[in-house]
């Protein structure tokens, strides 16, 4: 039943993470994958490979022409037209270097600096594929391992690429630029607002995920616990049964020695090496044997005389109410998604609120004023410190109630 | 305090809603601000339900007396007796570190209903003696999402004692009931002639021999007056002198000298005792010391295992001091058993040696030899083989002439490694007895 709840769970986290990976990858413009295909990807390799050629060699170029320049300088010995032939050498002479492995330097005319726009360009065009990659690899390992932290680096990819995409105007969800034009006193915003069921989408994603390794983190070590400790019962009885054999096992003794000694000094000489090879090895063996049995004999008198011992060994007797929690968990994220909501609409429209809550036509008037990272800014940093400031004041309260107890350390009586 | 998860979450939409900002994205703006307000909204929550006096936390040890290489199995009851449920509470109970975990685990993680118990257990095997404290059980409260976390601890402690192995007395008894030990273990009575009432035999009639035991029917067929001999046993007085400094915990944790002294005291009471001879104890060191008279009898072998389970290292042993510390409590004449590294001061072992002669006490010094113990099982390269060879040289020779300056007052210095320590010290207790040293 819990590893049915546990891949139900998982179901709900991969279609978060299908719908918010499909959302921001049709919400990018094609033209960042280079490429229609996984082709893509061998041209933004390529080109920022070309691209990072010709950085470099502009920089080798540029460095050496700056030792130069110095060194003429320096020393007084080179004229400005030595200086210059220098250059126009080594600049021949790299150049020949790259055309012996079939290179060629970039096309000349271009100036110094659109090299370096190419390049960055390229690094631009060639992040998008590897956000992309390791999205999918973070997504899809946490889906197997049930981690925390890989499903925060897929969702931290998964953003980098939405990141991007808005920095480079390539990322198109309609109404996410012009939502800066909100008007102030619309209070309901509508759920079908693209904005916000990508905003929500990403967020169901996250807390999908994180409910999930909640669940595993409380279900499954319970019941891999029983299986394991179930399965160490079963083998130390197993072990309990057997017998260690008397060593009988004969150690090789050159035939040269049986020639020289005698049959029986043979045989006594036979015995005095295997006694001092085998001994310790068996003696060992034996000792196991002993514990195993002695565990098992403890194990055995324990379940005979405590009959909750084998549940709380297995710690089946801790494992949580399934239903439950799935009821209560299920519960508190709606609640938690309502107040993350109200909280977002208060940040973002505070008119809303402000209006029918008849305040002064001054704080009216000056916050109509004010742009959205402003008017975001303004609401947010208090209401987002408040919470961490009641914590701390009822943190402090209840501390403060708390009867410092003195630690009791029972001595032994008998 | 926000988690690694929290703190990331929280980074993670500040990040996200300045890239809102500075590339006008009103998507990232909104899901900035989600993150943001779900990373710390529940922070009021999360401290109003936490169980900071609402956890009761219960440690159930089946014994509290165990010896040592025993199994004890330890329950483990928390309760949450307050209104609010805890969503994931991860529990660990701390054990003394050298022990060992056999099945089960001391840590468990789940979640606790209101006024709900959980319960979960493990099995340890203790691989040494002494005293050890169990607790306290720790728990880390984390939120649903793993985004805050707190950390109590539960004030309970339970203390626990572990007696020396004492499985080779337990063989040493088979063994000797079954005769199977030869000279050394074998009865040894200490003899002493013309007493006692067990008939051993005739011999001629020496001047002041009793009347009362002349043998008439052996004299009148020898023609000469012939006495019948008896003999008896005596019981000696046995004090065994347990130099517990800091030095002696050198070597293996289970088999340092400290504990195989410990170890062949121990069978050395027993044997000892089974023979109604009185054995007394004293463990000393500069910083710690332990007194038990000379008795016998099942009680007084408990009070010494209770003594050499709690027993432990630290300080420097002065033999002088010790021996003053005898002397009012000692006033009988005593067999001394020493047993000692001599690693300690050697002007004080000196005067304590000379002293314990001055108050008419026999002696002999066991030493457990430093390097035996030390370099058995370890692998050395030839470099460290030559230091260890000029170490064991040196030592030996400061042992010669220890020996020779205590011989002069006739005391003598055993050196036992691991394997021979138990036999020696079992041979000289027997020496001593044969040669009726501090009789009863």
């Amino acid at each position: 039943m819990t590893r049915y709840i546990l891949w139900v769970l998982r179901g709900i986290a991969v279609a978060a993470f299908i719908a918010f990976a499909a959302i921001i990858l049709m919400s990018l413009n094609p033209l960042v994958w280079r490429a229609t295909g996984p082709s893509g990807i061998f041209t933004a390799l390529v080109d920022f490979a070309v691209g990072l050629r010709n950085v470099l060699t502009l920089l080798i170029i540029s460095f050496i022409e700056l030792a130069a320049a110095v060194s003429a300088y320096i020393t007084g010995f080179l004229t400005q037209q030595d200086a210059a032939g220098l250059v126009t050498f080594f600049r021949d002479a790299i150049t020949a270097y790259f055309q012996a492995f079939g290179f060629s330097l970039a096309p000349a005319g271009l100036p110094p600096f659109d090299y370096v726009i190419i390049f960055l360009l390229s690094l631009y065009f060639l992040s998008f594929w590897i956000l992309l990659i390791i999205a999918i690899i973070a997504g899809v390992t946490s889906f197997l391992r049930v981690s925390g932290r890989l499903a925060s680096l897929c969702f931290i990819s998964m953003i980098g690429l939405a990141i991007l995409g808005a920095a480079g105007i390539v990322l198109n969800i309609p109404g996410s630029e012009n939502g800066y034009f909100l008007p102030s006193a619309e209070f309901i915003w509508p759920l079908s607002w693209p904005v916000l069921l990508v905003a929500l989408v990403g967020f169901i994603y996250l807390e999908a995920s994180y409910q999930v390794v909640y669940f595993y983190s409380l279900l499954e070590p319970v019941t891999v616990r029983e299986e394991q400790l179930l399965r160490q019962i079963t083998q130390l009885q197993t072990d309990a049964q057997r017998q260690v054999p008397v060593q009988t096992e004969e150690v090789p003794v050159p035939k040269a020695l049986q020639r020289m000694l005698g049959s029986d000094a043979f045989r006594l000489m036979r015995q005095v090496i295997e006694r001092k090879l085998l001994r310790r090895e068996w003696l060992v063996e034996l000792k196991d044997a002993h514990e195993v049995r002695r565990l098992n004999r403890f194990v055995t008198r324990l379940f005979r005389e405590d009959p909750e011992a084998e549940a709380t060994l297995t710690a089946r007797a801790s494992t949580p109410s399934i239903y439950r929690m799935t009821v209560l968990s299920i519960g508190s994220s709606a609640i938690g998604f309502i107040f993350v909501l109200l909280i977002a609409y208060i940040c973002i429209n505070p008119l809303a609120f402000l209006i029918p809550l008849n305040a002064p036509p001054i704080i009216i008037e000056s916050i109509e004023l004010l742009f959205l990272p402003e008017k975001t800014l303004l609401f947010l940093v208090p209401l987002a410190l408040l919470f961490p400031l009641a914590a701390s004041i009822i943190g402090y309260i209840r501390q403060r109630r708390a009867q410092p107890a003195e630690p009791t350390r029972p001595t032994i009586t008998q | 305090m926000f988690s690694e998860r929290g703190r990331t979450v929280l980074l993670i939409g500040i990040f996200i809603l300045v890239s809102g900002f500075a590339f006008t994205n009103f998507v990232l703006v909104i899901l900035g601000i989600f993150l943001i307000i779900g990373s710390v909204a529940s922070s009021p929550f999360f401290h109003l339900t936490m169980p900071v006096e609402t956890l009761e936390v219960t440690r159930e040890i089946d014994k509290r007396k165990i010896f040592q290489d025993d199994f004890l199995h330890v329950k483990l009851i928390v309760k949450n007796t307050g209104s609010h449920r805890i969503d994931s509470i991860d529990i660990f109970d701390v054990y003394p570190e050298i022990f060992r975990l056999v099945l089960g685990k001391n840590r468990i993680r789940t979640r606790i209903d209101p006024n709900q118990e959980v319960k979960f257990s493990y099995i340890l095997q203790a691989p040494l003696r002494g005293k050890f404290t169990f607790g306290p059980t720790k728990f880390q409260i984390y939120d649903r999402l793993e985004f805050r976390f707190e950390e109590l601890s539960g004030e309970n402690f339970e203390e626990l004692l572990i007696y020396p192995n004492v499985e080779e007395v337990r063989i040493m008894e088979s063994l000797a009931k079954k005769r199977r030990l030869g000279h050394m273990f074998g009865i040894h009575k200490t003899r002493q002639m013309s007493l006692g009432t067990d008939f051993t035999g005739i011999r001629k009639y020496e001047v002041g021999d009793e009347y009362r035991r002349i043998d008439w029917k052996a004299s009148a067929r020898t023609q000469k007056l012939m006495m019948r001999q008896y003999e008896t046993e005596r019981n000696i007085r046995m004090f065994i002198i347990l130099d517990i400094g800091a030095t002696m915990a050198a070597g293996r944790p289970e088999n340092s000298k400290l504990e195989a002294a410990i170890r062949a005291a121990l069978m050395l009471a027993k044997m000892a005792m089974e023979r109604k001879d009185h054995v007394g104890l004293l463990s000393w060191s500069t910083k710690q010391h332990s007194f038990l008279k000379p008795g016998l009898g099942d009680a007084h072998y408990h009070r010494m295992l209770d003594l050499l389970a709690e027993i432990s290292p630290g300080g420097e042993f002065d033999l002088t001091t010790a021996i003053e510390y005898l002397a009012p409590r000692v006033t009988q004449q005593s067999f001394f058993v020493i047993i000692t590294d001599l690693e300690s001061n050697r002007k004080r072992l000196e005067k304590g040696v000379k002293l314990i002669r001055g108050y008419k006490h026999n002696a002999i010094i066991v030493r457990p030899f430093g390097p035996w113990f030390e370099i058995e099982e370890i692998y050395l390269s030839p470099v460290e083989r030559a230091i260890g060879e000029a170490i064991v040289h040196r030592l030996l020779e400061e042992q010669s002439q220890l020996s020779k300056s205590f011989q002069r007052v006739g005391v003598t210095i055993v050196p036992v490694g691991p394997g021979d320590f138990l036999p020696t010290v079992l041979s000289e207790y027997l020496k001593a007895k044969k040669r009726s040293i501090a009789v009863i």
